[in-house]
């Protein structure tokens, strides 16, 4: 690729080869996140509205262990080949901790005085609009 | 390795783009979805038509507005100062929206015989259940017989709430130590107050849930009733009974002991106490989930009949007057029997067989 100064800012076939793996790799990622009949499990963690992350549960390998940034209350969670949990939190409440393992669609730990809400979604969980209790 | 970094960075971007993908896929045109703390709890409001943005806004701004009202922490509160000046005769100034959920709130103690009371606070605070902001850092404790007998008498009396001649409301306590606890139904007076807001932004169709309170405006997307799961009172994270159709304009609401509740000496203590006997409500139910027009009565109601019982409730239900007479009820028994009234048995899906639940259609 010998460019003169003049073409230097105009669009090169390496450019158009990025866009294309761009497009390529926005492709993969929403194939990678559609539910799908094999039940994938996904965790997604929010932490006062803002996503920090979504693990592919069902995508693990193995143990995964983190400190949520930015929490109030350090917190940690731990993912494991489909299945989450708060390992440990300095939160006053301990609800999140106390919640355990989830490893269902649809399964939701909350840590209220962190703001933080970790969602597990997943094609087996029943189709519903909201949840009550 | 230049190429390469514009690459990653956009890849990130993309990620985060993704994480929409799961929730936005699930219905056939998804809705705007605010979520939120407020009241203590997780709340969501998913908007599909009008002017989202600002409905979602205006939405959890009257939430705001309604917990400076309502909350028992917020010193300014009306709650806050009708409870500070508790017994010494002031009239405490309040405004209409809490003169209305005051009386709201005392027709649905006197009509349930007191199985919900608004003025439990001193008992509630002895368990530790009590003031909502201390509830994560609360110490739950067994509260003995003579301490219990002395806080009862000052659950009883409710609050006296009057409109005066220049058209605003004032409130008083009676009694000296009483305090007044709206936690049992603002949530699900709050509703009310979120359904204006959003409609005054053009929404036709949302759903709501404020802390487990689902309230239906309209209906789904593609034209049917909003879908409901029931959460299992056994397993409360990962499972449900059933799911319900919930048509536009009712709301659902379910109180169970496994919400809250601390194990003391090998028992569990859970957090609906029975204003008869300052002990957690012994019913024999694990959960009750009521569907009513009205949002707040649902919620005090689902509360009051998971302390009346299975057969109190059903015989309300079946009375043909008063306020359960109009609404259908899930019941859920400790040995695992689930009632189901026979408004909700259309477009019923049932999911806890296999965990063991027989189910009932209870007709009238």
């Amino acid at each position: 690729m010998r460019l003169s100064a003049a073409e230097r800012l105009r669009p090169t076939p390496g450019d158009a080869l990025v866009v294309l793996a761009v497009l390529a790799a926005a492709g993969l990622v929403f194939f990678l996140l559609l539910p799908k009949g094999g039940n994938f499990l996904t965790a997604q963690i929010v932490l006062d509205q803002e996503v920090v992350t979504e693990l592919p549960l069902s995508a693990l390998t193995g143990a995964v262990s983190f400190d949520v940034p930015g929490a109030a209350y350090p917190i940690t969670v731990e993912a494991q080949p489909g299945r989450i949990r708060v390992a440990h939190s300095d939160c006053p409440s301990q609800d999140c901790v106390h919640t355990g393992w989830v490893s269902r669609a649809g399964g939701q730990i909350v840590c209220l005085p962190n703001r933080l809400i970790i969602t597990v979604t997943g094609s087996d969980a029943p189709q519903a609009d909201a949840v009550t209790g | 390795m230049k190429r390469l970094l514009p690459l990653l960075l956009a890849w990130a971007l993309l990620c985060g783009c993704g994480a929409d993908q799961p929730a936005s896929s699930q219905g056939p045109a998804a809705g705007d979805t605010q979520y939120f703390f407020a009241m203590d709890t997780l709340m969501s409001i998913t908007a599909y038509d009008g002017d989202t943005a600002a409905a979602l806004v205006a939405a959890q701004q009257e939430i705001n507005r309604l917990e400076a009202l309502w909350s028992r922490t917020r010193p300014e509160s009306d709650v806050s100062r009708l409870n500070a000046h508790a017994g010494d005769g002031t009239a405490v100034p309040i405004q209409p929206e809490t003169a209305g959920l005051l009386e709201t709130a005392a027709a649905a103690a006197r009509e349930s015989g007191l199985a919900f009371d608004p003025v439990l606070a001193p008992v509630m605070d002895a368990w530790g259940f009590g003031l909502t902001e201390s509830e994560a850092t609360a110490v739950h404790r067994v509260p003995g017989q003579e301490e219990l007998s002395a806080l009862l008498p000052l659950t009883r009396d409710l609050p006296q709430a009057a409109a005066l001649e220049d058209g605003s409301y004032a409130a008083a306590l009676p009694l000296a130590g009483q305090a007044v606890d709206l936690g049992g139904i603002a949530k699900g007076a709050s509703a009310a107050y979120v359904v204006q807001a959003l409609t005054a932004h053009g929404v036709e169709n949302a759903i709501l849930s404020l802390g487990g309170n689902i309230t239906a405006l309209g209906s789904r997307p593609d034209g049917q009733p909003f879908r409901v799961l029931v959460t299992d009172p056994l397993d409360s994270e990962e499972s449900y009974l059933c799911t319900i159709a919930l048509g536009g304009g009712l709301t659902c609401s379910t109180s169970g002991g496994y919400e809250r509740y601390f194990t003391s000496g090998g028992a569990a203590y859970h957090h609906i106490i029975d204003p008869a006997t300052g002990y957690p409500a012994q019913s024999g139910l694990l959960s009750v989930t009521t569907v009513a027009a009205g949002p707040a009565l649902a919620d005090a109601w689902s509360t009051a009949l998971f302390v009346l019982g299975l057969d109190r409730a059903l015989e309300l239900w079946r009375a043909g007057e008063g306020t359960v007479a109009g609404m259908e009820l899930i019941l859920v028994t400790e040995d695992q029997r689930i009632y189901v009234t026979q408004g909700l048995e259309e477009g019923l899906q049932l999911h806890g067989e296999e965990a063991g639940y027989t189910y009932e259609i209870v007709r009238r």
